[in-house]
């Protein structure tokens, strides 16, 4: 029993990052002392320390329940306590690997193609001549981020139908005609694909503002040494968003096990799940649907732990290898 | 001589009198037994008297939600306070939202008086809401406060065994469905204009099916014969190989079945590898969800499915031409074979009532959902008012007003339901649906036509009988299901896609008896021995 709450409070200190690095700091000098000189400060600081407690802390109360077999009758506290058995439950499931290999492959190939995407896109755009041109293009490349994901993925499954245009056109270049998603290898390119359509133009705003920022003097300077448009992007523009970008991809790796469901389970089906089914969306049919919250909680805390560990070590690595970290 | 016919009289009134303060005392609250039980049952009469008001939860039916926000506008639902003397106070979410504020009420632990949802969808059942201490069991009260439903069961033995628990306890108040009408509201629909194009008669079998789906192929290349989604395919055709349409049913013998390991389940999957193989079956139907398959349907792209939209189909066509899609029976392998192991139950589909533990006014509560069950309640909740929703002809049945099947102020006949009828909108009172009232409601010839068609099957070996698990049962079983299901659908798809060999069959086998297979159907075994049981 006492395992298990540690466990808990390990969980509950290590998911907020943010929090730790104050405290780090208050260590170093006396507490007492720094509330007597910035009082107002400290006032001012309460409306956020509440929302914090409140909305992200106390809620980490209920996932007790990944530990009992949570009913609503009963409540959080009235429930029993089973242990480690949702946990034992997904581990020894029949899909546990499959699912954890689905999970990976797609979400580090959404990693791999779709986070450089608005670097490139941002970079393009930026070297544009003409500022309405740009603007009409940047405009028309974000526009797709704010279609809702269900009609998105209504469209998708439609256009890759075997009557649907997508198909029609890939044919064109020797595909044979088939319903593309009944097709297991095609799963992971048609969602990375759509992913980056969809979102690499919203993405490429904060890249935008970034290489905004760089001093156009340092342009000057280069042209005046000969660089050409190539070395100039090469030398310039990606050193001067570096920061941006390696902040951006420690956030993202920290995001890799819990890949959200919505997206998967409206584009995929039972032909494919081989290679479409990954952990939220068996969470989401087992969870969910099947009313086995307690069994859903285990597995998220799974997922979170997952991702504390490698947001951890990239950020470690990324210290150590470029000096720049989100902490 | 007198005085003996006047002893022996004396004496048979001691006994009656006796017997009826036996079964008095036996039946009623201790603070009830100054009154005898005979007297009582006569004094009592509609409207309880002192204006109750009883709390209730239950979703807000989307044909009242379209016209207005709550029961209470509703004319029935004011004739029925009315009539029974005492009030609800409403709780009703919308449809779709109801799973999420249940959890929230039962989380809170302030439950309304009555509660009605889809019990048998909740993990764990009655049972479990007994356990926990959220409802309570009426039984010891039914003879008492529920004389009709209580009569209602012992005319109806079957629906008695659907409705009470494994230790023949009553938890609930149940929504009836009375007729076989009511009970095949689903089945094949296919084009009628485009059998005509092919000369061929209306199939019966499965193999006069094929014929007409090869002749559709030949003629509309387009077309697919057969569309609809992987689930809808399965209750087409796989009834006729006699294993249910779904994954579970009870043989003959009393003995469960998993469907998806029976030999018939292989050759069903074989006949629709062998269809989709030659373009019998729509080639995206892996994709498909229902929306999608009214889809396909409505823009003329699918020829036959399975279901119970034709209506929606016909609305989108009425402009269309010659467009027209009728019903027609579960197909057999041989002709006039009625198929098994698919009819539905009269009790269980649709959510009922319980009565928690906080309400303080069980005998108002029982006694006002009783009133639906006697003559009057029947009548006035399945037709609505005399002269303004129904009249009574000649024959002495109930026929439905132009109100309600040709609204003057432009509703559809659903709409105008709503405000009369409860057998419609299925709330807020528990009650037994009349089938006439599904037929009447259907106004076109081949939607009468469609029920009679779809409910030709067997009506003795029917589906999976509404059993109860125990609360370590369930989360076994659905513990063990999540992955079974999973894997049954899959692998299934991709035997009829061609993507996994038959030849593979027995590795599936297999592997089913590795994820414990046998297991599941040891529970559902015990359930289903302990609902014969009953």
């Amino acid at each position: 029993m006492a395992q298990k709450e540690d466990f808990e409070q390990s969980i509950t200190q290590t998911a907020e990052p943010k929090k730790k690095k104050s405290d780090r700091k208050s260590d170093r000098f006396s507490l007492a002392l720094d509330f007597r000189r910035n009082t107002e400060l400290y006032f001012i600081f309460i409306p956020v320390l509440l929302y914090y407690l409140f909305f992200h802390y106390f809620p980490m109360y209920g996932a007790v329940i990944a530990f009992k077999d949570f009913a609503p009758s009963r409540g959080i506290a009235g429930s029993q306590w089973v242990g480690f058995k949702h946990f034992i439950s997904f581990f020894s499931s029949y899909y546990f690997w499959p699912l954890i290999r689905n999970t990976l492959v797609l979400s580090i190939s959404n990693l791999v193609f779709g986070f450089p995407a608005p670097v490139i896109l941002a970079i393009l755009i930026n070297e544009l001549r003409s500022k309405s041109y740009a603007r009409v293009v940047q405009t028309a490349t974000y526009l797709p981020h704010f279609i809702s994901l269900v009609v998105i993925c209504g469209m998708i499954v439609q256009f890759t139908r075997d009557n649907g245009w997508i198909t029609h056109l890939l044919t064109l270049f020797g595909m044979p005609r088939q319903t593309m998603l009944n097709n297991k290898d095609l799963f992971v390119p048609i969602y990375v694909i759509s992913g980056i359509w969809q979102e690499s133009g919203w993405g490429s705003i904060i890249y935008l503002a970034a290489l905004a920022g760089i001093d156009q003097d340092l342009y000057e300077a280069a042209e005046i040494d000969g660089a050409n448009q190539f070395q100039k992007i090469l030398h310039i523009s990606l050193p001067g968003i570096l920061p941006t970008i390696v902040i951006l991809f420690i956030m993202r790796v920290g995001r890799i096990m819990s890949m959200g469901a919505e997206k998967v389970i409206l584009i995929y089906n039972a032909a494919i799940y081989d290679t479409a089914d990954i952990i939220s969306s068996y969470v989401y049919r087992r969870g969910i649907i099947g009313t086995d919250w307690s069994f859903s909680t285990a597995v998220g805390l799974f997922n979170s732990l997952v991702n504390f560990i490698l947001v951890i070590s990239v950020n470690t690595l990324s210290r150590r290898l470029t000096e720049m970290s989100l902490w | 001589m007198k005085r003996r016919i006047l002893a022996l009289c004396i004496a048979l009134i001691l006994a009656v009198s006796f017997a009826a303060g036996c079964t008095g005392n036996s039946n009623s609250k201790p603070n009830s037994g100054t009154t005898s039980n005979s007297s009582q049952s006569a004094e009592f009469s509609y409207p309880i008297p002192g204006n109750h008001t009883l709390t209730y939860f239950g979703k807000l039916h989307k044909n009242v939600a379209q016209q207005t926000s709550s029961y209470a506008d509703l004319p029935i639902t004011k004739l029925w306070f009315e009539k029974t003397g005492v009030t609800l106070e409403f709780n009703t979410p919308a449809e779709g939202m109801e799973k999420e504020q249940l959890n929230i009420l039962l989380a809170g632990g302030n439950y309304t008086d009555i509660m009605v949802y889809s019990w048998l969808s909740y993990s764990g059942g009655l049972n479990k809401l007994l356990k926990d201490g959220v409802i309570q069991d009426i039984t010891s009260h039914m003879g008492e406060w529920m004389p009709n439903l209580s009569k209602y069961y012992a005319d109806h033995p079957d629906v008695d065994r659907q409705v009470k628990d494994d230790s023949s306890r009553y938890l609930c108040i149940p929504f009836l469905k009375q007729g076989r009408a009511l009970l095949s509201t689903q089945g094949p629909n296919y084009r009628q204009d485009l059998l005509k194009e092919t000369g061929l008669e209306p199939p019966q079998t499965l193999d006069e099916w094929e014929a007409v789906f090869v002749k559709i192929k030949e003629l509309h290349p387009d077309i697919a014969p057969l569309t609809g989604t992987y689930n809808d395919i399965c209750r087409f055709c796989q009834p006729a190989y006699g294993v249910s349409d779904t994954s579970w049913f009870v043989d003959n013998t009393k003995t469960v079945r998993f469907a998806s390991l029976e030999d018939g389940f292989k050759q069903f999957i074989t006949r629709m590898a062998d269809w989709y193989s030659r373009g019998l079956i729509d080639s995206n139907f892996a994709t498909y969800d229902v929306t999608t398959v009214n889809n396909v349907m409505s823009s003329g792209m699918g020829f036959a499915t399975y279901g119970s939209s034709m209506d929606k189909y016909n609305a989108a066509n009425v402009d269309n031409g010659d467009y027209l899609v009728v019903a027609e029976r579960t197909p057999g392998l041989k002709p006039e074979e009625r198929v098994t192991y698919v009819a539905q139950y009269e009790f269980g589909s649709n959510p009922f009532a319980v009565i928690s533990t906080k309400c303080t006014e069980v005998e108002v509560a029982m006694r006002m959902y009783d009133w639906a069950f006697s003559p009057e309640g029947y009548r006035t909740l399945n037709w609505g008012i005399e002269g303004e929703s129904f009249t009574i002809h000649d024959d002495g049945l109930e026929y439905y007003t132009d109100l309600i099947l040709h609204n003057p102020d432009g509703l559809s006949t659903a709409q105008a339901l709503a405000w009369y009828v409860m057998a419609g909108i299925k709330g807020p009172a528990m009650l037994a649906q009349d089938e006439r009232y599904m037929i009447q409601y259907y106004s076109q010839p081949i939607q009468v036509e469609a029920l009679q068609r779809w409910g030709d099957k067997d009506y003795e070996f029917r589906g999976f009988p509404p059993v109860s698990l125990t609360d370590d049962e369930t989360s076994e079983f659905v513990a063990l299901m999540a992955d079974i299901d999973t894997y049954v659908e899959s692998m299934c798809v991709k035997f009829i896609l061609g993507q996994e060999p038959l030849s593979n069959w027995d590795n599936y086998v297999q592997t089913l008896k590795n994820m414990n297979i046998q297991r599941a159907i040891d529970i559902q075994q015990a359930a289903v021995n302990r609902y014969y049981a009953r």
